[in-house]
């Protein structure tokens, strides 16, 4: 059967989410081998189980593994940006999780789907809107909270002595974190019409939620696999403060007469 | 090869007691090496390393330096905890 021409370019922009995100996570786990940065695991996760919901699952299966992403992505949040911290994990997190229980229940009664398949009766539509408002609830949560960690450790380093492609990296995640989570606004406009991407609105919103998550996982892409030549252009007028090689003694006795003399760091 | 968290702790060390960083830098490798051994590579040092360092050897480092020990460690824990991320964002 061929292919109409909506569900052809969705598909398209699919398969380019699917391959950068696999991408990004066969990286990232030669790198949490590499360097026993663990807190990488839900990181990975999340890119992987993102690539898998788009494949044509099982419908119970589909919607047992929905939205565990977002479940990962708060996990990377804590353990990255907020270990022995206080935080809102555990709110963030209980919120998140009785969301995606009362979504599980709710598509125990009602088969709804993003975009619908299904006509649904006149009395079913508030239940509609109220699974785009799970689904809503769960996309800004995750991702916001990341985009603010991210962003808010930029703003606390950006003025520090710290290579600036490390910074850049922090307002990249950040950024594409923020944009990601525009997406629970705009899938609150996906009309309940059975006709599925076919549907003039439908499409639309289709594109544009393809079209930020594509943006997204370049930015992952270019955040986390930054590539040597790029790192070296963010590095062009960075002066580092040279290192000194000096013994034990030399570097106590250093230390002392700076101590005693008074080090002046340039702040008055 | 000294990570960017070295770095950054050690510019905030040499503010607050009023040393260079370069020699602050090198307090704390002195510091990572009493504690976890002169051959561990500094690349390998992770959030629960750096912590047990501040809390311990980095403590008894500074007792023969600076009066205010535990308000200088306090405050190094502090930057080491609100900037934590920088282990894994300097280090993929």
């Amino acid at each position: 059967m061929p292919l109409e021409p909506n569900f052809l370019i969705i598909i398209i922009l699919v398969l380019s989410f699917i391959i950068l995100q696999l991408i990004v996570s066969i990286f990232l786990l030669y790198k949490m081998i590499k360097t026993k940065l663990y807190n990488l695991l839900p990181l990975i996760l999340f890119f992987l189980i993102n690539s898998l919901l788009l494949l044509n699952l099982p419908y119970l299966f589909f919607h047992i593994i929905a939205h565990l992403p977002s479940i990962c992505i708060i996990i990377f949040t804590k353990y990255t940006f907020y270990r022995d911290r206080k935080s809102a994990f555990k709110i963030v997190l209980g919120i998140v999780i009785v969301l995606k229980i009362a979504d599980f229940i709710l598509k125990l009664y009602i088969p709804f789907s993003f975009p619908m398949r299904i006509e649904i009766r006149s009395t079913e539509i508030p239940y509609y809107y109220l699974y785009l408002s799970i689904m809503a609830g769960i996309i800004l949560l995750s991702y916001l909270w990341l985009g603010y960690a991210s962003l808010n450790t930029y703003k606390a380093l950006k003025n520090q002595s710290i290579e600036p492609w490390i910074k850049k990296r922090y307002q990249i995640l950040g950024v594409s974190s923020v944009l990601l989570s525009l997406n629970g606004v705009i899938m609150l406009f996906m009309p309940w019409t059975r006709k599925g991407f076919e549907d003039p609105l439908a499409f639309t919103i289709g594109i544009l939620i393809f079209t930020v998550t594509i943006i997204f996982s370049a930015g992952s892409v270019i955040g986390w696999m930054m590539p040597q030549r790029l790192k070296t252009y963010f590095n062009r007028n960075f002066q580092p403060i040279p290192e000194v090689d000096l013994s034990e003694k030399e570097l106590m006795e250093k230390i002392k007469k700076e101590l005693s003399e008074g080090f002046d760091h340039g702040n008055n | 090869m000294t990570t960017e968290i070295i770095k950054y702790l050690g510019d905030r060390l040499a503010e607050r007691i009023g040393i260079s960083p370069p020699a602050a830098r090198g307090l704390i490798k002195l510091a990572i090496a009493d504690e976890l051994g002169p051959l561990t590579p500094l690349n390998q040092i992770n959030f629960n390393d750096l912590k047990v360092v501040i809390e311990k050897s980095l403590k008894l480092r500074l007792k023969n330096l600076v009066q205010n020990i535990d308000s200088t460690t306090n405050y190094m824990l502090d930057k080491l905890i609100k900037n934590q991320s920088l282990i894994t964002m300097a280090k993929v």
